[in-house]
C-alpha cells in the first residue's frame, strides 16, 4: 500500500484521495495541497520552510525539487539522516520522462553524518557551492538527526542550531530558498525535543504532512511567521567566538552582520541595536 | 634476570638506568613515569610537563581568551604560534594555552569551551599522558637508557629502541591473575564470589569468610608477587569494583596501586551503536604503577593475548591500560595523532569535514562497496583460492588515500578510477603514512610465523599473536576512514579505496579469463578460480602476474579437493556471498559463514556439522562426496537421535544473544525480552549490547511462558525444546546435502521425526538419575 502518491499531483493512488480543495481550518494547522505549497517554494526566491511529519515528506521533498529544477535549473541537498536515494530519484525523473542522467546531473548532494560536519556543510560550504551552480535552492534533510547523538552536548548542539538559524537568515537575504525536511520525531533524552521548537520559530513556514481525520494523508500549515520574527528568534551570538568555520578565512569579522527589524520589534527588544 | 626489590631509593646524585619505560600518567607536576630496569628495578620518576591546547581566533577574540585566562580558576599561560591545518595544508596562526596544573587540564578546556564553539579548538581532547608521549615520541616498553637526578626528576634519555622494530626485547613482566574460582557463569549473576589468585606457576584460593581476612590475603599476595600486570576475568565490571567497595566497607586499605599516593581510575559503562548492532563496554578499573588488564573487556587480549597487546603498546603508545581496553578506532587515531604531533599538525576537536557536494550521478557510482561475484550453488571440485595480501591498506599506502590527499586543491590527476577524484602528488597522507609500518611489521610477522611453525611453539604462538593484532588493524582501518568520529576520516577517501578495489579485481578477473581460468566467486579480494588441469605451479604463476600487473601481492591460499557453495536460507535458488565450506588438497578444513563457524550456533549443532564433514575429507570430487552422502546422514542421525531422546547435553544447547534494550525497554515477549526479564528479577541489571546466554524450553511460549532459561537460571529438569533444537540441526544438515536434494521435509521423513516431540525431559526420566553429562567449562 502506498500512501505516498496520495499527496503527488497527478499520482492519486485509489485508496487515498487528493487532498480536499476547500480548506478547513483544524485547530491552528491549515490544510493546504501540496501544489500550493510547491508553488509559493518555487515562485520567489529567500525563503526557508520546514517540512516534517511522516515519512513520504522525502518524496514530496523531491517532488518540490523537480520543480525547482524545471527549468533546468541545479539544485543542491545537504542530507543529514541519510535518506537521499538517489534510485529513487532516477525512477522518479524516467517516470516523467526526464533523462535520468541530465537530472541526476543537477542535483548535487553533501552527506553529514555529525552536528558538526552538518554546521560546517551548511554555514560554510552551502552558499558558495550554490553561487558556484548559479542556484538559489537547497534542500536539507534531517537537520537535527545528528543533533541528537548523545555524544554532542545539549550546550553544543543548541548553539550550533543557534548559528545554523543566523546561516539560514544570511542565506536568505542573498535569495537562497531552502526547504528542511525532517521527521517527526520524539527523542529520548526529552531536553533535546527543545531543538526542533527552536527550528520551528526559525523558518518562515512550517508544513506538517499528518493523517487527517479520514486517516489519509494531508499536508497542514502549521505556522507562518513574519520576517521579523523569525530574524529575531535567529539573531543568534554572532558575536559568540568566530562565527563561521572556515579556517581558511584570515579574519570573519566581516561576516558579523546586524539584521534590520521593524521599528515595532526593535521598541519590544530591551537593549536593541 | 634477578628482580630486585621494588621501588629503588634513589641516592643525591644523578643516576643513568638502562631501562624499559612501563607506564606514564598525570600528576600535579607533570607526568609520573614508571621503569623497569634491565636489572629487574621497578621505579618511578616525574617529569615536568605542561598539556597545552590551541585555539584558532581572530584578533579581537585572542585578546578575549587571554582576558579570560586571567578569570581562569586554573593558571594558564599563553604563546601565539603557527601550526598546519591538516586539509588545506595551509600554516594557521594559533593560540597555544598551556595548563599549569596537569591534572586539570580537562577543566581548562571545559572553561573554555564555555565561550568559543567548537571548531575553534584543536589538541583539546588528547589526555595528557598522550601529549607527553607524542610531544616527547617516547613509546610504553620502549628500551634506552634513562638519566634521573637525585629527587627523582626524569632528565633525559636515549632510546635504543623504535616502534616499528620487529625483534624487540620486553621486560620480565610479573603478572598475577586475579579470576572468580566458578567461572561456569559470569561473576556478575553469582551473589558469592570465590577469588582465586595465580602467579609463579602457582594458584591460590582465598579465604573469603571475613572481608578483612579476605584483603589481607590479597594485599598479602600482592606484596609477595608485586605483579607489574594484573590479569583479571571480569575485573573493570564485577571483581575490582567489589573488591573496593568491601576495602572501603571494612576501612582496609586495597593496595592494588604500587603508587600508593594515586587513587584507582575507574570510567562508566557504556552502550553504543556499532556496525548496525548495539554494543556494551564494560566501564575500566585502573591502577597506578600498574596494568590491570581485564581479558573480558578488552578486544586486543582477547584476540590476540598479551604478546598482541605489547605489541600494539609499543606502536600505538598507548599505556597497557589504555591499549587495553581500546577499540582499533581508537588505536589507529593514536598512531594518527602521534604523526601530527611529529608534523606540527592541528588536531580538531571534533570531526567537522563533511562530504564535498557531488552529483547525484557521482553519487551512485562512488556509494559502492567493494565487487562480489555470486558463486553458483553446490559442490564444485578442483577450485583454487587467490587472496590479495591486506588488500585495502596496501590500497591506501600505494595510492597516498588519505582525507586530506583526496580532491586536494593543488593537483588535478583523476587518480580514483571510475570517479575521477584527484590524489594529491605533493603530500604524503597520515593514513598511508601511518599504515605503512603496520602493513610491514605484519607481513614480517607473518613470516617469521611460518618459520616457527613446528620449530619452536612459543615464538610460533608469539608472532601470530603479534601478526593477529596487527591484522585487526588493517582490517579495520579502511572502514575507519568512513567512521563518522574517525578524526582523520572522509568518506572520498573511503569511496575512492572501494573504487581501487573494483578495479584491481576486474583486472584479476581479466588476466586470468585471458589464461583460460573460470572464475568461480570472488569476494572483494579474494577470488575462486578453476580451469580443467591447471596445476598448483600454474595458479602460483598467475598469481605472479596478477601482484606485478594491479602491485598488490595476490597468493594462492590452496586449491581445494571440494568446495561447497550452499543455499541461501532464504532463497534456495541462490548462495549467499561469503557462505563456503571446502576441504583444501593439504588437508585443512576452510569454511565460512556456515553454522559451524556461526556463534549464534548451538555447541551441540556445531559438532553436528563438524562430524558430518569430517567424513568427507577422503573425498577427491563431487562424484565421491555423493558416494559418502549415506553415511553422513548416518552421522547427522546419530546427533538428532540423541536430541530428540532428551538426553542431550543441556549446556551444549545454550544459545548466546545480544540484547539491544534493557529488560524494561522491550515491549514484545521475544526470547531476548524474557530472559533480560528474568535476570533482571535475579537483580542482575543489564544493559543494551551486553549478551545473554539461555536455553530454550518452549520457543512458541504455549506450555512454558518463560519460553527460555538464562543458564544461572538453569536446572536440567527443565529439559529443552526438542522441535526447535531439531529444527535447527536440521537446517545445518540442509546446509550441507541440499545439493544431493535433502531439504529439511525430505530429512525429517529420512530421519522419522515428523511427529511433534515433548518439550520437557521425558517422563521417564523424571524419576531416574539425570543423565551424565560432561561440562565443559
Amino acid at each position: 500500500m502506498n500512501k505516498t502518491s496520495s499527496i503527488f499531483p497527478g499520482m492519486h493512488h485509489h485508496r487515498y484521495p487528493s487532498p480536499p480543495l476547500s480548506v478547513e481550518l483544524s485547530g491552528d494547522a491549515v490544510p493546504v495541497r501540496s501544489e500550493g505549497m510547491i508553488r509559493s517554494f518555487a515562485e520567489k526566491p529567500g525563503k526557508v520552510f520546514l517540512l516534517y511529519g511522516e515519512r513520504p515528506i522525502f518524496q514530496l521533498s523531491m517532488q518540490m525539487a523537480a520543480h525547482a529544477m524545471a527549468d533546468g535549473n541545479s539544485l543542491a541537498v545537504v542530507d543529514g539522516c541519510n535518506r537521499f536515494d538517489v534510485h529513487t530519484l532516477s525512477r522518479f525523473a524516467r517516470t516523467r520522462k526526464i533523462d535520468p542522467n541530465k537530472f541526476l546531473n543537477h542535483i548535487f548532494i553533501s552527506r553529514g553524518f555529525t552536528c558538526y560536519q552538518m554546521e560546517q556543510a551548511i554555514t560554510h560550504k552551502l552558499p558558495s557551492f550554490l553561487s558556484t551552480i548559479h542556484s538559489h535552492t537547497a534542500l536539507i534533510f534531517g537537520l537535527l538527526d545528528t543533533f541528537y547523538d548523545e555524544q554532542a552536548s545539549l550546550r553544543e548542539v543548541q548553539q550550533i542550531l543557534q548559528r545554523l538559524l543566523v546561516s539560514f537568515q544570511k542565506m536568505k537575504t542573498t535569495g537562497a530558498s531552502l526547504l528542511l525536511v525532517c521527521l517527526e520525531r520524539t527523542v529520548a533524552p526529552p531536553e533535546r525535543n527543545q531543538l526542533f521548537a527552536t527550528l520551528k520559530k526559525g523558518v518562515d513556514r512550517v508544513y506538517k504532512l499528518d493523517t487527517n481525520e479520514r486517516g489519509t494523508l494531508q499536508l497542514f500549515l502549521e505556522s507562518q511567521q513574519t520576517a521579523a520574527a523569525v530574524q529575531f528568534i535567529a539573531r543568534g551570538e554572532t558575536n559568540y567566538g568566530t562565527d563561521g568555520t572556515n579556517l581558511h578565512q584570515p579574519d570573519r569579522r566581516g561576516i558579523v552582520k546586524l539584521v534590520k527589524v521593524s521599528p515595532r520589534t526593535a521598541q519590544r527588544r530591551s537593549g536593541s541595536v | 634476570m634477578e628482580k630486585t626489590n621494588r621501588q629503588s631509593t634513589i641516592d643525591n646524585r644523578q643516576s643513568s638506568i638502562s631501562a624499559w619505560l612501563f607506564d606514564v600518567y598525570p600528576s600535579e607536576c607533570g607526568v609520573t613515569l614508571w621503569l623497569i630496569g634491565l636489572n629487574g628495578a621497578r621505579m618511578h620518576f616525574f617529569r615536568q610537563f605542561t598539556p597545552y591546547f590551541f585555539l584558532h581566533l581572530n584578533t579581537s577574540d585572542i585578546k578575549r581568551a587571554i582576558a579570560l585566562g586571567a578569570r581562569c580558576p586554573i593558571p594558564v599561560s599563553f604563546k601565539q604560534t603557527t601550526h598546519t591545518e591538516i586539509y588545506s595544508g595551509d600554516s594557521i596562526d594559533v593560540l597555544q594555552v598551556f595548563v599549569q596544573d596537569p591534572m586539570r587540564f580537562r577543566e581548562v578546556v571545559w572553561y573554555y569551551e564555555k565561550f568559543f564553539p567548537h571548531f575553534v579548538f584543536f589538541n583539546s581532547d588528547v589526555s595528557v599522558e598522550q601529549q607527553f608521549l607524542y610531544e616527547t615520541q617516547l613509546f610504553p616498553l620502549a628500551l634506552g637508557d634513562y638519566e634521573m637526578s637525585g629527587d627523582g626528576e626524569l632528565l633525559s634519555w636515549h632510546l635504543n629502541d623504535s616502534r616499528e622494530a620487529v625483534d624487540y626485547e620486553l621486560p620480565p613482566f610479573s603478572i598475577m591473575q586475579i579470576r572468580n574460582s566458578n567461572d561456569f557463569v559470569p561473576p556478575k549473576y553469582q551473589k558469592f564470589l570465590q577469588l582465586e589468585i595465580s602467579y609463579d606457576n602457582r594458584t591460590y584460593a582465598l579465604e573469603q569468610d571475613s572481608p578483612k581476612e579476605l584483603l589481607e590475603a590479597l594485599n598479602w599476595h600482592l606484596y609477595r608477587c608485586d605483579p607489574d600486570i594484573v590479569v583479571s576475568d571480569y575485573g573493570d565490571a564485577v571483581l575490582l569494583p567489589k573488591l573496593f567497595s568491601l576495602s572501603r566497607k571494612s576501612n582496609i586499605p586495597l593496595l592494588l596501586n604500587r603508587d600508593t599516593t594515586a587513587k584507582f581510575g575507574t570510567t562508566k559503562e557504556s552502550s553504543f551503536f556499532q556496525y548496525g548492532k548495539i554494543v556494551h563496554k564494560d566501564g575500566a578499573f585502573t591502577l597506578a604503577g600498574r596494568w590491570h588488564v581485564d581479558a573480558h573487556n578488552s578486544f586486543t587480549v582477547a584476540e590476540a593475548d598479551l604478546d598482541g597487546l605489547f605489541e600494539m603498546t609499543r606502536l600505538t603508545q598507548m599505556c597497557g591500560q589504555r591499549q587495553g581496553r581500546a577499540s582499533i578506532g581508537t588505536s589507529m587515531s593514536s598512531m594518527q595523532l602521534s604523526w601530527a604531533y611529529r608534523n606540527n599538525v592541528l588536531i580538531p576537536s571534533k570531526k567537522r569535514e563533511p562530504e564535498g557536494f557531488k552529483s547525484a550521478a557521482t553519487l551512485l557510482l562512488a556509494d559502492r562497496g567493494g565487487l562480489i561475484f555470486n558463486p553458483p550453488l553446490g559442490y564444485h571440485e578442483d577450485v583454487a583460492e587467490l587472496d590479495f595480501a591486506s588488500m585495502y591498506p596496501s590500497i591506501m599506502v600505494n595510492n597516498n588515500v588519505s582525507p586530506e590527499t583526496i580532491n586536494c586543491r593543488c593537483c588535478k590527476n583523476n587518480a580514483v578510477p571510475e570517479l575521477g577524484y584527484t590524489i594529491c602528488e605533493k603530500r604524503k597522507g597520515v593514513v598511508p603514512e601511518t599504515l605503512r609500518a603496520v602493513v610491514a611489521k605484519r607481513a614480517h610477522y607473518k613470516q617469521m610465523k611460518k618459520e616457527f611453525k613446528g620449530k619452536n611453539e612459543t615464538l610460533f604462538k608469539r608472532y601470530d599473536c603479534r601478526q593477529s593484532a596487527l591484522k585487526w588493524m588493517l582490517v579495520s582501518c579502511f572502514g575507519y576512514l568512513g567512521y563518522k568520529n574517525a578524526r582523520f576520516g572522509r568518506i572520498e577517501a573511503h569511496e575512492s579505496v572501494n573504487a581501487f578495489s573494483r578495479d584491481i579485481i576486474l583486472t584479476a578477473k581479466e588476466i586470468a579469463e585471458n589464461r583460460g581460468y573460470r572464475l568461480l566467486h570472488g569476494i572483494i579480494d579474494c577470488v575462486w578460480l578453476k580451469k580443467p588441469g591447471a596445476t598448483q605451479n600454474d595458479y602460483e604463476e598467475l598469481a605472479r602476474e596478477i601482484s606485478a600487473r594491479v602491485g598488490i601481492t595476490i597468493s594462492l591460499e590452496g586449491i581445494y579437493n571440494w568446495i561447497l557453495f550452499p543455499a541461501s536460507k532464504t532463497d534456495p535458488m541462490i548462495t549467499t556471498a561469503n557462505h563456503y565450506v571446502g576441504w583444501y588438497k593439504h588437508g585443512d578444513l576452510k569454511m565460512r559463514g556456515i553454522e559451524a563457524r556461526r556463534r549464534d550456533t548451538p555447541k551441540f549443532i556445531k559438532n553436528m556439522q563438524k562430524a558430518m564433514l569430517d567424513k568427507m575429507p577422503t573425498a577427491k570430487n563431487v562424484e565421491e562426496i555423493s558416494t559418502l552422502v549415506p553415511e553422513v546422514l548416518e552421522v547427522a542421525r546419530g546427533f538428532i537421535s540423541l536430541l530428540q531422546s532428551g538426553r542431550a547435553n543441556p549446556m551444549e544447547l545454550v544459545l548466546k544473544r545480544h540484547i539491544t534494550h534493557e529488560a524494561d525497554e522491550y515491549v514484545n515477549n521475544s526470547i531476548s525480552a524474557v530472559v533480560s526479564k528474568m535476570v533482571e528479577e535475579m537483580e542482575v541489571h543489564l544493559s543494551a549490547g551486553e549478551s545473554i546466554e539461555f536455553i530454550i524450553i518452549d520457543q512458541s511460549g504455549k506450555k512454558k511462558p518463560e519460553k527460555a532459561k538464562p543458564i544461572a537460571l538453569y536446572a536440567f529438569e527443565d529439559g529443552y525444546d526438542i522441535e526447535q533444537y531439531t529444527e535447527l540441526a536440521l537446517r545445518a544438515v540442509e546446509t550441507l546435502l541440499l545439493p544431493f536434494g535433502y531439504d529439511v521435509e525430505r530429512l525429517k521423513a529420512n530421519f522419522d521425526i515428523n511427529q511433534p516431540k515433548r518439550k520437557r525431559l521425558p517422563g521417564h526420566l523424571k524419576n531416574q538419575e539425570l543423565p551424565l553429562f560432561r561440562i565443559d567449562i
